[in-house]
């Protein structure tokens, strides 16, 4: 259950336990779905943290930092992973930057694929 | 101050000796000739009459002194705090491109906006004589950083060599110092250009993690290597020295530049420095870069961040306050007293 501020008209924030459990579903996928992989090449991430909105704050590390394809690692490893996770808004890494029209470029690539474990949905299936 | 707000802390200018008194060879002045034509065409048209004799190339190929140099900077130009760095090629210049005395002079002459930036070489004479001269320049010149020159005419030495390159960090950092500074990228004299390559600069990072090493010029055409050696190691920093000058010349190859430290290095370890007064009066990019953006090609094509106002603020002088424990706040409350009383 949510409620609007009136002034802001921005959702106000959910319960202390509703961001619990989303914080435990954005573990959940970091653990299985994304540490692994970034593990592969001596990588790593951590989660700083989550705002009532859904914003997740997060920040490389190990072999990711400095990585010459850090950017993609966050806009497709990371970032479209994590935008499936319910409640989820946002996804941030602290100090990799690149353009709104890069991510737009990724959503619309990866729009109907899924990350999901169980193989592709969408538009591949 | 730009706008009365922004505060500018310029990490490379010299108070250089370019006279012919100065030249160390026979054949120096056609290193002298090369350095210079790269200031000719960069420096906004009109510079060789406010500061010279109305000629661009003899204008410039001379021996400033700190009330040429103050006016440039402090009355004709926004900077608020400079840093007044040694280049002592010796190879070339009989006191150094940028004489360790005349940069000291320089600070003395506007103690509380000049930084003094000492340099010396291992080649010249020696590795002893270098920290031994570091010891005086830190004790008795004050000053607050090194700059080293790896490449000369016959000759180089490596920034990651430790018999010659680790005993003057570990000189400077009993010393005190905490910021080592390297030209890399494009020789200013006769020297190979690969002797200024930038990869020597990882190992001394790794092997120190607890220093800055400033990485000059983007150590052109070294960008690449530049960048990489940059986002892997957070103690280096980046100086837009002579870089900063481009836009007069080619704004799409600068903006390509910048986007790209932004996305991969980020704006906190990217520095502004004017090599004043070699490439003249540094106002004109202050003001074009303060207003510059990144453009929607850029960030369409290679995914490159907007510049925001802070990375602005950072990289004309922030970062550089921070680097040398300069409160900006402080800095700024006394550069606005400064215009006050000039008014």
């Amino acid at each position: 259950m949510t409620r609007t501020d009136p002034e802001s008209g921005v959702e106000a924030a959910p319960q202390a336990a509703e961001l619990g459990r989303l914080e435990d579903r954005i573990c959940e996928v970091l653990d299985l779905q994304i540490r692994p992989l970034l593990m592969i090449h001596g990588g790593g991430i951590d989660l700083l943290r989550v705002s009532p909105d859904g914003r997740v704050e997060l920040e490389f590390q190990g072999a990711c930092r400095g990585c010459a394809l850090q950017t993609v690692t966050y806009a497709l490893g990371v970032r479209q992973r994590l935008l499936e996770v319910p409640g989820v808004t946002e996804v941030a890494v602290k100090g990799v930057r690149i353009s709104k029209m890069a991510l737009q470029r990724t959503a619309e690539m990866y729009r109907g694929y899924s990350f999901r474990p169980g193989g592709l949905t969408g538009a591949a299936s | 101050m730009l706008n009365n707000d922004v505060f500018i802390f310029d990490n490379a200018v010299h108070n250089y000796d370019l006279s012919d008194a100065n030249m160390a060879r026979p054949d120096s002045g056609l290193d002298r000739a090369y350095h210079l034509r790269l200031g000719d065409v960069r420096r906004t048209s009109g510079q060789e009459l406010t500061y010279g004799n109305g000629d661009m190339y003899s204008s410039f190929a001379r021996k400033w002194n700190p009330k040429d140099l103050g006016k440039l900077l402090f009355e004709d130009s926004a900077t608020d705090m400079a840093m007044a760095q040694a280049v002592v090629l010796y190879d070339v210049y009989k006191q150094g491109f940028a004489p360790v005395e005349a940069q000291y002079e320089f600070a003395r002459a506007f103690p509380d906006r000049v930084m003094f930036c000492g340099g010396v070489d291992p080649l010249y004479p020696s590795l002893e004589g270098a920290l031994e001269e570091m010891e005086r320049q830190v004790k008795q010149l004050g000053a607050k950083s090194f700059k080293f020159y790896n490449a000369h005419i016959g000759a180089s030495w490596r920034a990651d060599d430790p018999k010659l390159a680790y005993p003057l960090y570990e000189r400077g950092r009993q010393l005190g110092i905490k910021v080592f500074q390297f030209h890399k990228g494009f020789p200013i004299t006769r020297a190979r250009l690969e002797d200024l390559s930038p990869l020597d600069i990882q190992r001394a990072a790794t092997d120190f993690p607890d220093l800055t090493f400033a990485i000059h010029h983007l150590a052109l055409p070294y960008f690449e290597e530049t960048v990489y050696i940059a986002a892997r190691f957070p103690n280096v920093v980046l100086v837009l020295s002579g870089t900063m000058h481009l836009p007069m010349i080619a704004p799409w190859q600068f903006m390509e530049y910048m986007g790209r430290l932004l996305r991969d290095v980020g704006s906190d370890r990217i520095l502004w420095g004017s090599e004043a007064p070699l490439f003249g009066n540094p106002q004109p990019m202050i003001e074009w870069f303060w207003k510059m953006e990144i453009p929607e090609v850029l960030q369409e094509r290679y995914g490159y961040p907007e510049i925001t106002e802070q990375d602005k603020r950072k990289i004309l002088g922030e970062n550089q306050a921070r680097l040398f424990g300069v409160d900006v706040e402080t800095a700024k409350r006394q550069a606005r007293t400064r215009e006050r009383s000039a008014a």
